[in-house]
């Protein structure tokens, strides 16, 4: 995990990635500062939005990156000569990809907290603190789950471009189909994440439990994360 | 007591991709403590029979060992961690700097930058002043080198290099040649795949020949040359004295005579020159030079080739 930590520090994609992320969380606090919304709901209901969308792209991109940078980058043969264990290495890279996804996130929405508070204090709205809070801090689940979504897509389709391309597609797209089929519908990747995201926030919108939600996220995001490590485990690489 | 097992061993390899055969049943050994030179004309399987060995690709049927041990048996990680290796070309992290791609590689061994002497490892190599470079922005030549770095820089026991003076200048040629060298004497041993045949004539122990995945050839350096081809006897003549020539040259016996660019070769070198002269003189024959031809590396590899594919 060591070597991983050291390549998210070094190489520029996470780089750049975070700093988009932080960008927007500074943008959208000014907006508000500047210009501070009549309705005080919009306080917490534009920060979360924002995060929400640059969060989920960040952590698809992020996702997607950290699995297919070897095979991008021609390195399988380094980095398997020092962790032969396929499994171990990509235990490590996933773990990387939750504990950066994870520091961006409290970061980000920290930083969306902290300037959305100081706008609506500026502006004199009466905004619950705790609300906007909550409801900003509710995007992480999600953007976590987009990540391994992105990680499972990136695996697969073992090269960035083909990665992401897969991994909008499923969330963006392919998602918004599956809503229609009867059954399945209730329980799309994009209905319990938001369903966990809702929880979370407090709003009362979420069709599942918590527990539901949060079971059949994993659930998703399992089935997108086997077969790109079953086609790594079991696969020839350079 | 049981045996060391050999740094390296292909056992009966095959590896398929699809309904295409790339190695086909790959038998051999690299002993401990030598350099072998891998040889073979493109598509040969090296490659292939390289990242068979490191558990990259796995292989169809056979073994293909490092110390013992294959891909997926207990022992094998412990195994190929004292391997060094470069695959085609160097794997580096292009926007990363030298150092940290250094620091990267010996992380992945739970080692610190302090404990595997990474600047140490960079000025083996010629790279020290650009350590802080991306590695992007370096030549060929120079990732190259880098390349090296990164497999010397867990001080491996077992080094595999494929091309590794792919881009160098001839300078940079001689120093990772004296690397290499060097190897050995650290304890290491070495297995070098490179279609430079003057560099393996100049480092390498023993030489393993493949074509179509298929071993051809395989012994110490003299042996593979001299069973080949070996050293010739040329005799320069005349121009309208060659087919007499060759025909006293085979009436002696000295194996298998041949005219090329205007000189006539046999294969067997007779112990008493003057026989040859001695029976030229008697067919009228002056001769203008007599000399033996050394066989090189790259002759002995282009026959066993070219019989090959015959």
């Amino acid at each position: 995990m060591s070597a991983e930590l050291a390549k998210l520090r070094y190489l520029h994609l996470p780089r750049w990635t975070a700093a988009a992320v932080l960008a927007v969380a500074i943008v959208v606090g000014l907006a508000l500062l500047i210009f501070p919304p009549s309705d005080p709901g919009r306080y917490a209901s534009t920060s979360s939005f924002a995060m929400s969308i640059a969060l989920t792209i960040a952590a698809i991109v992020f996702g997607v990156w950290i699995a297919t940078l070897e095979f991008a980058s021609g390195t399988w043969q380094r980095t398997l000569t020092a962790e032969p264990d396929r499994s171990t290495v990509l235990l490590a890279k996933l773990a990387v990809l939750l504990l950066g996804t994870i520091m961006l996130g409290v970061v980000a929405v920290g930083t969306t907290i902290g300037l959305g508070e100081l706008a609506a204090s500026r502006a004199a709205a009466d905004v619950d603190a705790d609300d906007v809070a909550r409801q900003v801090v509710a995007v992480l689940p999600p953007a976590i789950a987009a990540g391994v979504v992105g990680f499972g897509f990136g695996l697969l389709a073992g090269s960035t471009g083909g990665g992401i391309a897969a991994a909008f597609a499923f969330v963006f797209v392919l998602d918004g189909f599956l809503t229609q089929i009867p059954g399945l519908g209730e329980w799309t990747f994009g209905q319990v994440t938001g369903d966990l995201q809702a929880k979370i926030a407090g709003d009362g919108t979420a069709e599942h439990a918590l527990v539901a939600s949060l079971l059949v996220t994993i659930a998703w995001a399992a089935l997108i994360l086997a077969p790109g490590w079953l086609r790594i485990l079991r696969g020839d690489l350079k | 007591m049981a045996a060391e097992p050999h740094p390296l061993e292909f056992d009966g390899l095959v590896k398929r991709f699809g309904r295409r055969t790339v190695i086909d049943g790959l038998s051999f050994t690299v002993p401990e403590g030598a350099i072998v030179g891998l040889l073979g004309p493109n598509g040969a399987g090296k490659s292939t029979a390289m990242r068979c060995l490191l558990g990259l690709q796995r292989p169809s049927a056979g073994h293909a060992r490092v110390l013992g041990r294959e891909a997926g048996q207990s022992g094998f990680r412990e195994a190929v961690r004292k391997v060094g290796a470069i695959i085609e070309s160097p794997p580096l992290y292009k926007r990363a700097s030298a150092l940290q791609n250094l620091e990267i590689r010996v992380r992945a061994y739970g080692l610190s930058t302090a404990d595997a002497d990474v600047r140490g490892v960079l000025n083996r190599v010629g790279l020290a002043e650009r350590a802080d470079d991306a590695v992007g922005d370096f030549s060929l030549g120079m990732r190259q080198r880098m390349g090296l770095a990164l497999a010397l820089v867990n001080d491996p026991s077992i080094v595999v290099l494929d091309e590794p003076t792919n881009g160098l200048d001839p300078a940079g040629t001689v120093e990772v040649r004296e690397l290499v060298k060097e190897l050995p004497r650290r304890g290491a041993t070495a297995l070098v795949c490179t279609h430079r045949l003057a560099e393996v004539e100049a480092m390498c122990d023993y030489v393993v020949v493949l074509a179509k995945g298929k071993l051809l050839r395989q012994g110490s350096l003299a042996e593979v040359i001299s069973a080949a081809h070996g050293n010739r006897l040329a005799v320069t003549v005349a121009p309208e004295e060659l087919e007499t020539t060759v025909r006293v040259l085979g009436a002696l016996e000295l194996g298998d005579v041949k005219v090329a660019d205007g000189v006539v070769t046999a294969s067997r070198i007779p112990e008493d020159s003057s026989t040859v002269t001695r029976a030229l003189a008697g067919e009228g024959v002056y001769l203008r030079g007599l000399s033996v031809q050394r066989a090189s590396l790259e002759d002995a590899f282009l026959e066993i080739v070219e019989a090959a594919n015959a």
